[in-house]
């Protein structure tokens, strides 16, 4: 087993990483941009290492600085996390070449399953349904000459990554040549590769997952499906196990495809399947294979009782398995919300600041996990993900009981979050009857105007006043600002009118 | 403190409003007490707050109906956040004829970014005719593209930005002259 481990990553998905790497035994190693010197992941681990700078492409995205880092301070690995350098089989061959082990599939996986459409030809070959689509290209012609013969609803997808970058739902010919010009530079930023494609649009599909584990002596496993059909711009907000929507035969077919697909590529460590469900059909489609960690793997640990990134480390230092399909035992239900730095109710715009307040809740069957302290300032530079909560419980109605008990207990000031949002989300009823698929957000437009009651509203503004009234008395609200008070009228927020007695 | 100290209880009346998540009444608040037990009355109906103590940013209250409220407050500028059973409030103070709607913006007319950013590209020309979701100006901001579109029928009046220039929410992109309709 390794004895050091450098973890090329930083917020919630590094604290995660080493967290396990601690429980193991293992040194952990940071590396952080000037924007993260005061992280939780960088107090957190044994060593520190800074980046330099602060865009991605300086630090997080910088291989030969973390590869020459990892020489120095003698880590035997890396873990890469999930985004930045996770899926980029450059760097996993860079690793190999400097004689330091990527936590990961090997570079050839990546190379195959990262590319969508060599994916697709992959998924063919293992007799797994895929999703009609144009070839990969970076031809504006190509695309409006592929949806002339196919028609409108299309996605424009990256040809590399995920994480909803690069994607666009293209309703007619006059959106196409604009969407695909962005879609293409959204890639190019985000991937390093513009290439983008056309994908037939299944309207009222779910987005069903199945993580995948695989040692490197042939054997391969599934554990078992994630929904993630809460999305906003197409990218993940809530996700649960097991799927609501899927009947035991139904899973137990699209886990068969994942792991067919998995070893039809000779895929080895934790990896992720993506389906795209038709309920209406009762068929699945074959999307894309994502070669990470995902951010939403705490929901399968909670309902196995297994650690997905410790099983990783042990796979990459050469371990087996050494359990079958028969020995996955699920156990109740586990639900995960993302607690992001943005407004659902200005179209979930990031909203940056400083996290004033940070109060996260606990108690039976919440877990979080998350990469931010009271006080920190949200870079503009970096996802906005502050959080991730998830609760399990013996049942789906038990998890969400818990879920919505805990999001009434999350303070988080300063900053605005999405944390009610998702409260009222999983109040929702259609959501609680399961009955969901990715357009719901689209459609339930009444949780963008949630209904609040005059009294709730009527109590907040007496605790605003006596805030507003203790920082007036401290002297920290500005009398000026040009505004003055005295002159606009006889009552002002900052003048106190003397002692009376109230009624 | 707070109940018995009538005779020489300091009484602060201030005027406040809620802006977020949607706007709300104004409402008359009367604070008297301070720091671990106060009365505020809002519109006339009083409201006990408990704070914990050194710390009156967080506590609880009693409203109307005797329920119990958990809190939490933080102030920036002249904004206060209130944290209440879970939902957030923004409130700001509000002036003797404030009934609502009337804060200081950019003309209606004109087109401001929603969030901050970079203008990656601008689509539109000074003087051109546009339509309703004709995209105008592309922002970006952590690695994401947000397409600004036309709210309506209008000219283009000016383009306020140029490609590459760095935006705070709320600054003007474009102005619109919607009232041209003719020619």
């Amino acid at each position: 087993m390794f004895k050091k481990v450098l973890v090329a990553n930083r917020g919630e998905i590094a604290v995660r990483v080493q967290r396990t790497l601690r429980e193991m035994g293992i040194a952990t190693v940071a590396v952080y941009s000037e924007a993260d010197r005061n992280a939780p992941h960088v107090s957190l681990a044994d060593e520190a290492f800074p980046l330099g700078g602060v865009t991605p492409e300086e630090t997080y995205l910088n291989a030969e600085k973390i590869i020459a880092i990892t020489k120095e301070c003698g880590a035997e690995a890396i873990h890469p996390g999930y985004g930045f350098l996770s899926e980029n089989a450059g760097f996993s061959l860079a690793c190999t070449e400097a004689g330091v082990v990527f936590i990961g599939p090997t570079a050839a996986n990546m190379a195959a399953l990262g590319d969508k459409a060599r994916a697709k030809e992959m998924a063919e070959r293992a007799g797994v349904p895929v999703v009609e689509s144009s070839p990969v290209t970076d031809s504006q012609e190509d695309l409006h000459r592929y949806a002339d013969t196919v028609g409108f609803p299309l996605l424009i997808k990256a040809a590399a990554g995920g994480g909803g970058r690069g994607m666009r739902l293209v309703n007619d010919e006059s959106e196409l040549a604009l969407l695909a010009e962005v879609a293409a530079r959204e890639a190019e930023a985000a991937f390093g590769d513009g290439r983008v494609f056309l994908e037939r649009f299944v309207p009222g599909a779910r987005h069903i997952e199945v993580q995948v584990l695989a040692d490197g002596y042939g054997n391969t496993v599934h554990l078992m499906e994630r929904e993630c059909s809460i999305q906003r711009r197409r990218q993940k907000l809530i996700e649960e196990t097991p799927s609501p929507a899927l009947t035991p035969r139904l899973r137990q077919r699209m886990g068969a495809a994942a792991v067919d697909l998995a070893r039809t590529a000779g895929y080895v460590n934790a990896g992720t399947v993506e389906f795209l469900f038709d309920p209406g059909e009762g068929q699945f489609f074959f999307l894309e294979m994502n070669t990470r960690l995902q951010v939403e793997h705490p929901i399968t640990e909670e309902t196995l009782g297994m650690d997905l990134v410790a099983w990783q480390v042990r796979i990459a230092a050469g371990e087996e398995l050494g359990f079958g399909q028969e020995e996955i035992d699920p156990r109740g239900h586990a639900i995960e919300c993302r607690v992001y730095a943005e407004d659902p109710y200005n179209d979930f715009l990031p909203t940056g600041g400083r996290v004033a307040v940070w109060e996260p809740p606990s108690g039976p069957g919440i877990r979080l996990d998350s990469g931010v302290a009271e006080g920190d300032e949200v870079s503009p530079h970096y996802d906005a993900l502050l959080a991730k909560l998830t609760a399990w419980g013996p049942n789906r109605d038990s998890a969400l009981g818990r879920m919505e008990r805990a999001l009434s207990e999350f303070v988080v000031l300063g900053t605005v979050t999405n944390i009610p949002f998702l409260r009222d989300v999983v109040r929702n009823a259609r959501f609680r009857e399961g009955e969901y698929d990715t357009a719901f957000l689209e459609r339930e437009r009444g949780l963008f105007s949630p209904e609040i009651g005059q009294d709730a509203e009527a109590v907040a503004a007496a605790v605003a006043a006596l805030g507003l009234s203790q920082r007036s008395a401290q002297g920290e609200i500005p009398a000026g600002e040009g505004r003055e008070p005295e002159v606009r009228g006889e009552i002002s927020p900052w003048r106190a009118v003397g002692s009376r007695t109230l009624p | 403190m707070a109940g018995g100290g009538e005779q020489d209880a300091a009484v602060t009346v201030m005027r406040l409003q809620a802006t977020y998540p949607a706007k709300g009444l104004v409402r008359v608040c009367e604070v008297q007490g301070e720091d671990e037990a106060s009365r505020v009355t809002v519109d006339g109906t009083a409201v006990d707050i408990h704070g914990k103590q050194g710390n009156p940013n967080r506590g609880w209250c009693t409203g109307p109906y005797g329920a119990i409220h958990s809190y939490a407050i933080y102030g920036e500028g002249g904004q206060i956040q209130v944290w209440l059973d879970g939902r957030v409030f923004v409130f700001e103070a509000a002036y003797e004829g404030a009934g609502g709607g009337q804060r200081a913006g950019a003309p209606p007319g004109d087109v401001s970014a929603p969030m901050p950013g970079r203008v990656m590209q601008v689509l539109a020309e000074n003087g051109q005719r546009v339509g309703a979701g004709e995209p105008l100006v592309i922002l970006e901001s952590m690695k994401m593209e947000l397409i600004i579109d036309a709210p309506g029928g209008a000219v283009v009046k000016r383009i306020a930005v140029e490609e590459g220039d760095l935006v705070d929410r709320g600054t003007r992109l474009v102005e619109l002259d919607a009232a041209d309709e003719g020619g």
